[in-house]
């Protein structure tokens, strides 16, 4: 293998790992705090793709640069989602069995993926990479796509804001203390089930970000849902639930092991991601960055 | 020589919970182990029962090394073990509960093609009789009361026909004359059936009365084993957990009370009526009614497991009741949400000592911080006065506190809530008696502040020189109350009750 | 009043009655509805399988879709590519699927919780990709076709036949278990983990165990399948598989041993009546599936045993 191919493939690795990051890192927070695996949270990741085509397309088609706007607005549609379904559905199974947590929020993507297919039919959509980054560079013999460095500079924002977030600001420190403890932070006046609101917002808004990211470099379809899902379960084991850092680094490890992987056994591509999740949840279940949970418990 | 532990010693975090203890336990010998909470009674017994690898030390049964060997390994040697939470099988029956393991103790668990509902049924009725649970066989074992449950803790351990029975707090939870009827039970069971039997207890009364030895523990180490003539005049036990209130000097009593605070009319701020309390199915408070006034210190005492936390945590919301009305300065707060009813201006102070351990302590004071809602608008500076030893941990992260330190911050944190009323659930568990005295001396100075303070509490002795009035709590009922005053001129209440 | 003994042979005439209805629907119903029970029945195996480890044991897998296509693939295989007896092959898919999932098992059983479940997800897919990828020997996504059957079981209703039979006996066998000292163990593993390993239970092999179990009697419905359908395609044991299972389980009641025959049956009738009127089926089912977490976590058999219970208290 020479030196362009492998360069392509780091390239490409590394630009399709941020977008992973931005789906899988919402599902990781909304863990981590809520305790709870969202399994509708792919589906509004395609809810965003979705809503990226038809409002970059259709309703704001002859806006220059609508792109750029639908690169705020569809994220603030999800967010509201996010809103509507944790209020009116997720609230009523807190503390619940993970088995009927996992029922509910399956049925849940059920009912989005087929809202969107009522809304835009069986088609397979596109949008075209927008202006500033059309065309490619020459990269050591490769040629990059520009657009990928947006996904670079995408990714590694959200990643520098989240930790900004958690560590620095007021909001992030209640978010820290109700993920700690939930009672002691209700118990101290701090309204825990508007932070559980917000936090499943803020999941939902970064998944209908990367929708909208990966939308130009996707065929929007059906379906799109299901192979994100996977890739965030795998994503979230290896860096470890709840931990920004981990995930990550766990995008980035899986997007390169996927594009790498393509190259050498085509045939098997796909397994090594499930491979390495497996090695992790055998060996090391909390992932590369996650707190092992020494639960004592008071016998 | 049954059993020997030789040098173990477990640490969590920086804390030892259980400090170089050795110890013989001989056959048929029906010993126990008493000493403050947070000793590191129960931590011992999960070291014994394999639930916990110690960091160093061995474990003898029998002349056999069991250090490393798995609980079910050790359960099948021969020791059974009742424990301090309620352990059972919830949704099987109680007859089912028993029978499991009955079959499990005599190998039988593995047969795959007889039907169960026919094995060993009058050996499992028989232990149920045995408990005192034949009549509940068909209930399912979570609607039991918390008693009953104990009783069913000690048939399943049981069950496996040990030869050494560990029981952790068995009579926790009990009535007294319940307790009484077990503490005879346990007794005739040891005598019939060469029982060798070790129990944790805080019923001194059950202690003293079936104890052949008995061993004290403070700080995770064993400070005195003997009869319990012997235990009983032994100083250093009187000092760390039978302590004498005669101990504390006069001036350590002022200085710790500033006397009841002169209010022209006590206006009444809390107002609990006949609540109704359950734990899952479990009833845990019976019609339970107390009042705060303005100003005051409202203590409510009671042994393990009669409901102290469950009262608080039922005026905080965390636990709602499901009948009865609590009102806080004429609003009803039943049913509301925690965080309602603290920014009404009730503050809570757990057991636990939650800390948010990645926070530092400013960080945890920040975050607690609330609008005043009555005289009282703290700010750091004022808490760091009343709680210096925080001023010099400020930047540090709350999980590197101290046991003592954590209990001020967790004090200092529900403070900058700016409450009326402050709640405290045993404000003195696992604290070195010194630092009890700090706390408490703190709590004074909030007294004179004119805080209202309900606090319970297991080990009465400051609580009494600090509080108004006392209610004193048995198996979900207020059975006494009346001034601190009239509760030390009557020990009778105090033995009963309290077991002191 | 009733009697705890009147009860028991009600329940009993009931279920010979029910029995013997099975083996004469042939009689009046044509071949699209007994092929539709035929799945039906497949799909109860499976699911009463499923729920040995997940209703009674609590362990929660998502990824029975995984011991379900080694029983299917190991029968399809052997029935296409080899001449091995019919009885055979059949036998040695449950066979495989138990044997693969003892190592499987191994390392899940050392997990608990979510991670249990994900790990659980993770060998299924690796086993879905295998299958799908290796085109030399499972045919890929071409899939196997031309599953051979013997005389005697060719045709809708001699197949019926056999597969009622079939699910009887897994029935019969899963009931046994459940009533059995071990089935009682596991029930108490679930119930409370550390009370069991303290009187004396070696939890983690008692849950291999019923993994072990668990696995065979999904293989048992694939083989079932397998030959059912005379081909064998990834599609048919995809994650949608797991989660029919599941949902099945939910949708019949968890906590009833006939409870997922009781969902297969509703699960695919529903699916039938829907896809008559909607293309927007996922649609429905995940409308119900949420209804049925929010309220009515029960399915329907806790629906009924709570009807029944109300009627004998009020008698």
């Amino acid at each position: 293998m020479n030196l362009q191919l492998a360069v392509m493939q780091l390239l490409n690795g590394l630009g399709s790992g941020m977008i992973i990051f931005l789906v899988a890192i919402g599902l990781s927070i909304i863990f981590g705090t809520l305790k709870v695996l969202n399994l509708a949270h792919a589906a509004i990741y395609m809810l965003g793709a979705y809503l990226c085509f038809w409002l970059s397309q259709i309703v704001l088609a002859h806006f220059p640069g609508n792109f750029w706007l639908v690169i705020f607005l569809a994220p603030l549609g999800t967010a509201l989602i996010g809103a509507l379904v944790e209020i009116f559905i997720i609230r009523r199974i807190y503390g619940q069995d993970l088995m009927y947590q996992f029922i509910l929020t399956f049925g849940l993507s059920l009912v989005i993926a087929d809202l969107v297919k009522l809304c835009w039919g069986m088609e397979v959509h596109y949008v075209p990479i927008p202006w500033p980054f059309q065309g490619s560079v020459p990269v050591l013999g490769a040629y990059l796509l520009k657009y990928q460095l947006f996904l670079y500079m995408a990714g590694t924002s959200v990643f520098a804001g989240l930790l900004l977030l958690m560590n620095y600001t007021k909001l992030g420190m209640l978010i820290r203390a109700v993920t700690y403890h939930r009672d002691m932070a209700n118990a101290l006046g701090i309204n825990v089930p508007k932070v559980y609101t917000g936090v499943f917002m803020l999941g939902s808004c970064l998944a209908g970000f990367g929708g909208v990211a990966a939308a130009p470099v996707t065929s929007i379809t059906l379906g799109m849902d299901h192979i994100v899902l996977v890739q965030c379960f795998i994503v979230v084991v290896i860096g470890g639930m709840g931990s920004i850092t981990g995930a990550f680094l766990g995008s980035i490890i899986l997007g390169l092991l996927n594009s790498f992987g393509i190259l050498y056994l085509p045939q098997l591509a796909l397994v090594f991601g499930f491979v390495l999740m497996a090695i992790i949840l055998i060996a090391r279940p909390y992932g590369l960055m996650g707190e092992p949970m020494e639960a004592e418990e008071k016998l | 020589m049954i059993f020997e532990a030789r040098h173990l010693s477990k640490a969590f975090g920086g804390i030892k919970a259980v400090d170089d203890v050795s110890l013989q336990i001989e056959e048929g010998e029906v010993s126990s182990i008493i000493g403050p909470n947070g000793a590191g009674k129960s931590t011992l017994f999960n070291l014994f029962t394999g639930h916990l690898r110690p960091d160093t030390g061995e474990l003898f049964y029998k002349d056999e090394n069991i250090t490393t060997l798995p609980p079910y390994k050790i359960s099948k040697m021969g020791i059974g073990r009742s424990f301090q939470r309620v352990n059972v099988f919830p949704e099987l029956s109680v007859f089912e509960n028993v029978q499991l393991s009955l079959l499990s103790g005599r190998g039988l668990g593995s047969r795959l093609f007889q039907g169960a509902g026919k094995m060993l049924v009058t050996e499992t009725r028989d232990l149920l009789d045995l408990v005192g649970l034949g009549d509940k066989e068909g209930s399912p074992a979570g609607f039991l009361s918390y008693g009953d449950q104990k009783r069913l803790e000690v048939g399943i351990a049981l069950g496996g026909a040990p030869e050494l029975l560990l029981l952790d707090e068995p009579t926790a939870g009990m009535s007294p004359e319940d307790t009484v009827n077990f503490t005879r039970f346990i007794q005739k069971l040891a005598k019939d059936r060469h029982l060798t039997v070790v129990f944790v207890e805080h019923d001194m009364k059950v202690v003293f009365t079936i104890s052949d030895k008995i061993r004290v523990m403070d700080h995770g180490a064993i400070i005195a084993t003997g009869t319990p003539e012997e235990i009983q005049a032994n100083k250093e036990v009187q000092r760390v957990y039978l302590a004498d209130a005669d101990k504390i000097s006069e001036e350590q009593v002022v200085s710790v009370s500033p006397g009841p605070v002169e209010v022209p009319e006590k206006a009444n701020i809390l107002d609990v009526k006949e609540i109704d309390t359950f734990y899952g199915l479990s009833h845990i408070l019976f019609k339970l009614s107390l009042k705060v006034d303005e100003g005051e210190v409202i203590s409510i005492l009671g042994r393990n497991g009669v409901g102290k936390t469950t009262t608080l945590k039922s005026i905080m919301g965390l636990t709602p009741p499901k009948r009865g009305s609590i009102k806080f300065l004429e609003k009803e707060i039943r049913g509301r949400k925690p965080f309602h009813i603290s920014r009404m201006g009730i503050g809570f102070v757990p057991e636990e000592r939650i800390i948010f351990p990645d926070l530092s302590v400013a960080e945890n004071l920040e975050i607690a911080r609330k609008p005043p809602t009555g005289e009282f608008n703290w700010t750091p500076q004022e808490i760091y006065q009343i709680f210096p030893v925080l001023s010099k941990r400020k930047n540090q992260k709350g999980g590197t506190l101290s046991g003592g330190e954590q209990q001020m911050l967790t004090i200092a944190r529900t403070l900058m809530g700016n409450p009326q009323l402050l709640l405290l659930d045993e404000p003195s568990e696992g604290l070195a008696p010194l630092v009890v005295k700090t706390v408490y001396e703190q709590l004074g100075i909030l007294k004179g502040h004119g805080m209202s303070i309900l606090l319970s509490e297991q080990n009465s002795t400051f609580a009494l020189i600090l509080s108004d009035r006392t209610y004193v709590l048995e198996k979900g009922h207020i059975c006494w109350e009346g001034e601190p005053r009239e509760l030390r001129e009557n020990p009778e209440i105090m033995k009963k009750y309290l077991g002191v | 009043m009733q009697t705890a003994e009147s009860h028991t042979l009600l329940v009993r005439i009931s279920i010979a009655a029910a029995v013997v209805t099975a083996f004469l629907l042939p009689l009046w119903l044509h071949a699209g509805w007994i092929s539709l029970i035929t799945e039906m029945l497949i799909l109860s195996i499976a699911a009463c399988g499923y729920n040995l480890m997940m209703g009674y044991g609590g362990m929660v897998s998502f990824g029975p879709a995984g011991q379900y296509a080694l029983g299917a693939y190991t029968t399809g295989v052997l029935l296409v590519k080899t001449n091995i007896p019919f009885a055979l092959a059949m036998t040695a898919g449950p066979v495989c699927a138990a044997l693969l999932s003892i190592v499987i098992g191994w390392f899940c059983v050392r997990r608990t919780e979510v991670y249990f479940s994900l790990l659980t997800l993770a060998f299924a897919q690796i086993v879905y990709t295998v299958i799908q990828k290796w085109y030399g020997f499972t045919g890929g996504d071409d899939g196997l076709v031309g599953i051979r059957v013997p005389e005697i079981l060719s045709g809708i209703d001699k197949y019926y036949f056999f597969t009622v039979l079939v699910a009887l006996f897994c029935l019969f066998v899963m009931w046994k278990m459940i009533n059995s000292p071990f089935g009682k163990m596991i029930q108490g593993i679930r119930e409370n983990p550390r009370r069991a390993e303290f009187i004396s239970l070696n939890v983690k092999r008692y849950q291999l165990g019923i993994f072990v179990t668990s696995a065979f009697f999904l293989g048992v419905a694939g083989s079932l399948y397998s030959g059912f359908n005379g081909s064998i395609f990834p599609a048919n044991i995809d994650v949608a598989k797991s989660t029919d299972i599941i949902v099945v389980c939910l949708m019949g009641g968890m906590h009833h041993f006939l409870g997922p025959v009781l969902g297969s049956i509703a699960y695919i009738l529903i699916n039938k009546i829907i896809a008559n009127y909607t293309q927007y089926w996922a649609l429905v089912l995940g409308i119900i599936i949420i209804g049925l977490v929010l309220y009515a976590q029960g399915g329907i058999a806790g629906f009924i045993s709570e009807r029944y219970s109300a009627l004998r208290r009020e008698a």
